[in-house]
């Protein structure tokens, strides 16, 4: 059962993510990109990563992406927004695809395999070692999340 | 069929290049910043399969601080996405050359 949901998963995240890049109107573009993240939930959950496939629904398809709809709801995208092939980004995209060639050479060589669960991979495990090992972190983080609201809200607000 | 941690990783690839992709051949600020979350996702399927792989909670919690450093950064992102319309009227980065850049 695992392969069949991992090539739809994964089928659904590649479609998606050309669609992102090739689509014309940015509206388009951010709903694909809500289907990638969905995907790539799915790929969390097949990976025994649960809390991170809630977390990955519940943050980035539920408010970075409605972020995202506001935005482009607020501005005009009614203008010509195609995608450009210059000379210049034809040789990036060569160099690129080099890159992703070499990478994915690299690491199809490689000979690591899953082996059943012998840890706690349980959310409660989860929560353990962050609250111990990465407690510091942790609220380093929340003092970042709460001075980029203060920013957000006094960089976005009308001029009198 | 066994699905190897190999195709994950692959996948891991293909999706940062993607992102690559789209920033180089898109012109709008909003697409940029799509892109630019595509490949912070595509870097997270990594992280969260060498922890499957090492049976490790530490990329999980590494993931964790990722999607919450993207939140924060779309936020203030996105203000400033929004300032700039504002300003200019137009968010197609070849327009948005008042530095002469």
């Amino acid at each position: 059962m695992e392969p069949a949901f991992f090539i739809l998963f994964a089928a659904a995240s590649i479609v998606s993510a050309l669609s992102v890049i090739l689509q014309k109107n940015p509206i388009y573009s951010a709903l694909s990109l809500i289907v990638v993240i969905a995907g790539m939930g799915g790929l969390f959950l097949l990976l025994n990563a649960n809390f991170i496939a809630i977390l990955q629904i519940v943050i980035y398809a539920g408010a970075i992406m409605t972020l995202f709809l506001f935005v482009i709801m607020m501005v005009d995208v009614r203008q010509d927004m195609s995608p450009s092939w210059k000379t210049q980004s034809k040789i990036a995209l060569i160099i690129l695809l080099l890159i992703a060639g070499v990478a994915i050479w690299g690491v199809a060589s490689s000979v690591a395999y899953f082996t059943p669960l012998a840890h706690d991979f349980s959310v409660k495990s989860l929560a353990r070692q962050l609250f111990s090992a990465y407690v510091f972190p942790f609220e380093a983080i929340s003092i970042l999340i709460i001075s980029s609201v203060i920013g957000a809200l006094y960089i976005a607000r009308k001029e009198e | 069929m066994m699905i190897q941690p190999a195709y994950y990783l692959i996948l891991s690839v293909v999706l940062f290049s993607i992102g690559i992709l789209g920033i180089l051949i898109r012109r709008n600020l909003l697409v940029l910043f799509m892109c630019i979350e595509l490949m912070l996702n595509s870097v997270n399927l990594a992280l969260v399969t060498f922890s499957r792989v090492w049976q490790n909670l530490d990329g999980q919690i590494l993931s964790f601080f990722v999607i919450t450093v993207a939140a924060a950064e779309a936020t203030v992102g996105l203000a400033i996405i929004l300032h700039v319309y504002r300003n200019r009227k137009v968010l197609e980065i070849d327009d948005l050359n008042s530095m002469r850049g």
